[in-house]
């Protein structure tokens, strides 16, 4: 089996969106649903005036792109009471046969990054599926190819570990700890990132993310 | 707490069907320890289609919460890895023994052992399904609901809301006088105590640790404080509930007590689909999961 | 009669129905590990893909391919051509989210879809709009330029700017050839990005733009600092200079420090250090950096000596008086006789005392140092002198014409260069502030070159009766102070005909005696070199994607037919059209670049990239100033400048207004320290990625992904009871927003954000607030004191809970 996986270049990101917005062009997604989310978290700190009135603060921003990562231990499939929400075997992308899902939602409870959601128009749960008909035809996905920072990736596993030699899979706020499904999303960490359990900040931009 | 509203479908079912359900561990114990006169028998079992009709139309409920209901046939395939697989195959089995004894025993032609198996097995099978219930929301991803305190819950509910159905039944086959009798009168008071406890106590220690959390998007606090509120007010429903019982099960006057059971059901289903939406409101993912 | 808002929208058929085509399986590389079952996107296999780019004014002009199913466009992928590779050779024109969702832009219930006239008995701002046909709108246009020409003369016409399309070839054109057929327009100077800049700060001190390097000139490990300047917000495509600055960031090892009164977009995730400033106080660090390089010997006397004129008392020029020079204003022996120490700028910055002291050294000992400042800072009533300022800094240390570094203007960038068309001569010369435009029409006969800034004449000789509009909102929503602009334009005894034309019903068009429907530039054949802000060198054909619909027309044809009736036909069209214009013009284009491919080539490949490296070479200026002088009154970088002090004796300046020869601080009108209690936080405007300009705002795809709120401190949230996504109430004294609110750490106690280009939405027969949350509803009409050019990004405010 080919496992494939996302690679998220934190130090590149500038929060722009532009991979969710490819996104939703491509696959004809409205206002409602996302398949790929921008986070902005703010670790904790203050604003410190000294003694003549002037500022200082700590603590930092960071954006976060996060799309389904077709995880090793995927919370989605192992609640799926029809199997519908699958694991492919040759790839490891995670997708929903449309045909068998009753769209009961316990995927989108389970999955701890916001990945699949239903769809009651069409019936069924929507998720990224790693643009699977454009990878099967030799391209990127839309996200991929959209960044113009080039911040995003996605190939066979074996693939991105070898190009990106000091990545990790993500294990960052606010991110849940990867012992959770342990994701195939890889990442350069954000400037300031806080380790995904020792949090001590928000998501700001909680209206953007739904 | 707003957006606990759009699980209304599945609080719902998860109110009713395990009222119903419980009800039936009343009716058993009645058979067990009380000798009942075929016309009563007759009235009974008239009158156990309240308990009946709260199930199924507790799984109605469930099936209009899912955006393919026509898919439905397929929840079984993750039977014993999926725990909602597994709540329904549990309902489902519950709810086909529960029919048999019911069908059977309004045709007329039960014997008085036969009730007795039967009406056990769908007790216990009611309570199983009311655990499973609150099992199919123990996952891992989402620690505010990985507790016990969730089934146990669901069991508090099954007893204190299924004894209020029975009572009403009961009361309705005109047999309240069994209700005075001392086996079933005592059964009928430790099981609405359990239920308040189990119910009102399986909460607040879930309410209590999910005060505790917090993820990136939300505080386990805020959830709990944006949903107390209605935590309190249902759970002043259910004591009622409770209260109203013990007056029907202690010498309410005959006049009294279709109000009072009556009540007692009103007050549980109130009661218990409050708690139910505070539990959907106390869902707090390990990562970024949103309602 | 209707009313405009249903009218004029016919809604376009769904996107959504293009969403089960149906078709084959992929194939190849990686086809056969997918296997026959993987389901396909909405659009896949579409019937053509089109070649186009996006047009707005965000300084790119980015590649999209469009494909196309039934005459509708399915989805769009961008520039995936060449190295795609992060920093490798080559480039790529990715469009941002903006350019990534044009489908729905372009499908937008907004579209206007056949000419419309405001109804006889309204009045301007009502709203109230009805269907014309083609020929009674260009009747009237026609004739009413013909009695505005003969009663006022070709004086009182005026064509506004047209930002929404900007990147092209046609833009706004087609009006100027025409107007100047027969007899020509009154015309402004300047814009709202880099007014202060450009015409407050450069001419008296560079003359041109000189000194300016793009960020692909970086050395290894260099230090850039930049003042209110967010590549990573406004150069974002994938050929942007946000982009080449992350790439020397990691690629080089540069270090950045941003000094921004609001944590930027570049000032997260990247390794750069924020420096919150008060806003409006840019020149004040300046001049407290300058007295530590004075006091620690830091200052290259040598280089200023050489190549500048007025720092120090030795190179103040003729006529100067003593006292004059910078470092006076810094020692506190001349002007306002203050000592400029750090801490005298901590106060007004509110930067801590040491971090400013060892900034000064930072830059000191840097070399090279990169110093560049955006279009934030001057968009301030002081933004003359704050530009003025940041422009002295690397002067101060000697790091400007050398390599590597920057002249403390914008970082430097260099398109390609192709014709646009022509637009002949115009006879009338004088020239106005971009920003006065509203004052020409109130007062214009009475501007003057010292009470106004009018260049090229000493005066105007009428107030603009004859307004075009042409891809622009600037009537209620670009200009400073809405509320005020509005009440001129609603007078119809000052401006006597309004035309607004554009693809949307803007807000600006309630405004408007008719209003015209454009096609978007994807729906029409378009030619333009890659973006203009951007430092990499393309050109771009792009063919319409559908078929005109409704009764949209282009500009170019819209033109001919009024110059048809006009008497003009002739002399406008020259017997071609807009594609035998774009054609001629590629040709010519084609002459200086001989490699380029061909005019049939380009109609299928839709884009052409061409190598270019950036000029990096030590400035003519730097090897031999005596022999290539700047284009200054002293032809040397003037610090103290002889025109300013000349127009600080004659020019008339309203109350508060001062013009110096140096750039000294001044807090400019409702700048710092004059906060009341009334209205005690400044209010700060900035760019945002949701929309460019006002271009896309109405596109609520990304209005969802980037939501318009007012970032404020949660110190001065908690104190207001406000929490994150509360509606708020933002007033000022010059009007009243409902906006979110979004409380975040990353801007400064004490300031309030607004991004600008919201769709202003307000009644304005009733309460006039405006629940569109538009920056301008806030802003003052006040300019700045020599440039007249936007100040408008500043005012004074209070927020509550709505």
């Amino acid at each position: 089996m080919t496992q494939y996986a996302f690679h998220f270049s934190g130090s590149r990101c500038t929060g722009c969106k532009t991979c969710e917005l490819a996104c939703k062009d491509y696959h004809d997604l409205g206002t409602d649903v996302a398949y790929r989310h921008v986070y902005e978290y703010e670790t904790a700190g203050d604003w410190k005036a000294d003694e003549a009135g002037c500022w200082s603060v700590d603590g930092t921003s960071y954006y976060v792109s996060v799309a389904c990562n077709h995880c090793d231990d995927p919370a989605c499939t192992k609640v799926c009471p029809t199997g519908a929400m699958h694991k492919d075997e040759q790839t490891g992308i995670v997708s929903v046969d449309t045909d068998r899902c009753i769209g009961c939602g316990y995927c989108h409870m389970a999955c701890p990054y916001n990945a699949p959601k239903v769809d009651r128009t069409k019936g069924h749960s929507v998720k990224c599926d790693g643009c699977a008909e454009r990878v099967a035809a030799g391209k990127k996905p839309i996200c991929v190819e959209a960044c113009p920072l080039r911040a995003l990736e996605f190939a066979p596993k074996e693939d991105v570990e070898r190009n990106n030699k000091d990545s990790e899979v993500a294990d960052i706020a606010p991110l849940p700890s990867k012992g959770y499904t342990h994701p195939n999303l890889y990442i350069v960490k954000p400037a300031g990132a806080e380790k995904a359990d020792e949090a001590t900040g928000k998501v700001v931009n909680t209206l953007e993310v739904k | 707490m707003a957006s606990a509203f759009a699980e209304l479908p599945l609080a719902l079912f998860s109110t009713l069907a395990p009222m119903g359900a419980g009800a039936f561990l009343i009716l058993a114990i009645l058979f067990s320890t009380t000798k009942v006169d075929d016309a009563a028998a007759k009235r009974i079992d008239r009158f156990t289609a309240i308990p009946v009709a709260l199930v199924i139309v507790g799984f109605i409920a469930a099936f209009f919460h899912l955006a393919s209901p026509l898919h439905a046939f397929g929840v079984f395939a993750g039977l014993g890895s999926s725990p909602l697989s597994n709540e329904l195959a549990m309902g489902c089995v519950f709810a086909v023994v529960m029919l048999v004894y019911w069908i059977w025993a309004s045709a007329g032609k039960m014997s008085a052992g036969v009730r007795k198996g039967l009406l056990w097995a769908t007790a216990v099978l009611g309570l199983v399904f009311a655990w499973f219930t609150g099992m199919a929301y123990m996952i891992d991803t989402i620690p505010s609901w990985n507790t016990f305190a969730g089934p146990v819950q669901m069991i508090g509910f099954a007893l204190l809301g299924g004894a209020a159905v029975a009572v009403l039944v009961l009361v309705l086959a005109k047999n309240s006088d069994v209700l005075k009798s001392s086996p079933l009168k005592t059964a009928v008071l430790i099981v609405v105590v359990a239920g308040v406890v189990c119910g009102i106590g399986g909460l607040a220690a879930q309410a209590a640790a999910t005060g505790g959390m917090a993820n990136a998007l939300a505080s386990g606090a805020d959830l709990v404080s944006g949903a107390m509120v209605v935590i309190i007010c249902g759970a002043i429903c259910l004591v009622g509930t409770g209260v109203c019982d013990a007056f029907a099960v202690r010498g309410a006057n005959a006049g009294a007590l279709v109000g009072v059971s009556s009540g007692a059901v009103v007050l549980a289903v109130v009661g218990i689909l409050m708690l139910r939406l505070a539990f959907y409101a106390m869902q707090l993912s390990a990562g970024l999961s949103i309602m | 009669m209707v009313d405009a808002k249903l009218s004029r929208r016919t809604f376009v058929k769904a996107s959504g129905a293009l969403g089960a085509l149906a078709v084959a399986g992929g194939s190849a590389a990686a086809g056969n590990l997918f296997g026959p079952a993987v389901p396909k996107a909405h659009a896949e296999e579409a019937d053509d893909v089109i070649w186009t780019h996006c047009h707005v004014n965000c300084g790119g002009a980015c590649v999209l391919q469009c494909h196309v199913k039934d005459g509708e466009i399915a989805y769009v992928e961008s520039d995936n051509t060449g190295d795609s590779s992060f920093g490798g050779e080559g480039f790529q024109a990715r469009a941002c989210l903006r350019g990534r969702s044009i489908r729905r832009w372009i499908n937008s219930p907004d579209r206007l879809n056949y000419p419309m006239k405001r109804v006889e008995g309204t009045k301007r701002g009502e709203g109230k709009y009805e269907q014309i046909s083609w020929d009674e709108a260009l009747d009237t246009i026609a004739s009413e330029f013909k009695r505005v020409k003969d009663t006022y003369g070709n004086e009182a016409v005026f064509i506004q700017e047209c930002s929404g399309v900007e990147q092209n070839f046609m833009m706004n054109n087609p009006f100027f050839r025409l107007f100047n057929l027969v007899g020509g327009e009154v015309t402004r100077y300047g814009n709202y990005s880099n007014g202060a800049l450009n015409f407050g700060a450069k001419p008296y001190t560079y003359g041109d733009s000189w000194g300016a390097r793009s960020f692909r000139t970086l050395a290894p490990g260099e230090l850039v600092v930049l003042f209110g300047n967010s590549p990573s917000e406004t150069r974002m495509s994938g050929d942007g200079l946000g982009y080449d600055l992350a790439v020397a960031m990691e690629k080089k090892g540069v270090r950045v420090i941003c000094i921004d009164p609001r944590r930027n977009d570049l000032a997260t995730n990247h390794e750069v250090e924020w420096i919150p400033i008060f806003p409006g106080t840019d020149a004040a660090l300046v001049a407290g950096l300058a007295h530590e390089m004075i006091k620690e010997n830091l200052v290259d006397r040598d280089f200023l000596h050489k190549y500048c004129v007025g720092f120090d008392e030795a190179t103040l020029p003729e006529g100067a008086p003593a006292n004059s020079s910078y470092e006076a204003y810094i020692l506190g022996t001349g002007y306002d006789k203050v000592e400029k120490t750090p801490a005298w700028a901590a106060a007004i910055t509110k930067i801590p005392e040491a971090r400013i002291k060892k900034l000064a050294h930072e830059i000191a000992e840097a070399k090279p140092c990169f110093i560049a400042q955006g279009w934030g800072a001057q968009r301030h009533t002081n933004g003359d002198y704050a530009a003025r300022a940041v422009m002295l800094l690397p002067q101060l240390v000697g790091q400007v014409g050398l390599p590597s570094t920057n002249s403390g203007m914008r970082e430097g960038n260099s398109s390609m260069d192709i014709p646009t068309l022509p637009t002949g001569d115009n006879p009338i010369k004088e020239k106005f502030p971009n920003f006065m435009w509203p004052e020409a029409i109130e007062w214009g006969e009475k501007m003057t070159a010292t009470n106004a800034g009018i260049q090229k004449g000493d005066k105007l000789k009428q107030p603009i009766k004859f307004l075009v509009n042409y891809g622009n909102n600037m009537m209620s929503n670009q200009n400073g102070d809405i509320n005020t602009t509005t009440d001129i334009l609603r007078d119809e005894s000052k401006c006597e005909f309004i035309l607004q034309y554009d693809v949307v019903w803007s807000d600006s068009c309630n405004w408007a005696d008719i209003v015209l429907p454009d096609l978007t530039p994807q729906e029409t054949w378009s030619l333009s070199a890659s973006g203009e802000n951007c430092d990499h060198k393309g050109v771009w054909v792009g063919r319409p994607t559908s078929e005109p619909k409704f009764e949209r027309r282009e500009v170019y044809e819209v033109c001919a037919e009024l110059a048809k009736r006009l008497g003009v036909e002739k002399e406008y069209t020259e017997g071609k059209t807009r594609e035998a214009w774009m054609h001629e013009l590629y040709d010519e284009f084609r002459e200086d670049n001989p490699e380029a491919p061909t005019w049939d080539e380009m109609l299928t490949r839709g884009i052409w990239k061409k190598d270019s490296e950036p000029d990096n070479e030590v400035d003519p200026y730097i090897v031999d100033p005596e022999a290539n002088p700047l284009e200054t009154e002293t032809g040397k970088i003037q610090i103290y400048s002889p025109e300013l002090a000349k127009m600080a004796k004659e020019w008339e300046l309203p109350e508060g207004d001062e013009i110096y020869p140096i750039p000294v601080y001044v807090p400019g009108h409702d700048g710092p320290g004059s906060e009341t209690e009334e209205y005690p936080l400044h209010l700060c405007g900035y760019h945002t990625k949701a929309h460019t300009h006002s271009s896309y705002a109405n596109n609520q795809i990304i209005q969802d992904a980037h939501r318009h709120n007012v970032l404020i401190n949660p110190k001065d949230a908690d104190e207001r009871g406000i929490k994150n996504n509360d509606k708020v109430r933002v007033a000022s004294k010059q009007g009243e927003v409902e906006i979110e609110a979004r409380v975040t750490k990353r801007v400064m106690p004490g300031v309030v954000m607004i991004p600008e280009g919201a769709w202003h939405d307000a009644d304005m027969q009733g309460d006039k607030v405006d629940k569109g949350g538009c920056l301008n509803t806030l802003t003052t009409r006040h300019p700045n004191p020599i440039s007249k050019q936007t100040g408008q990004h500043n005012a004074l405010v209070q927020v509550k809970k709505a």
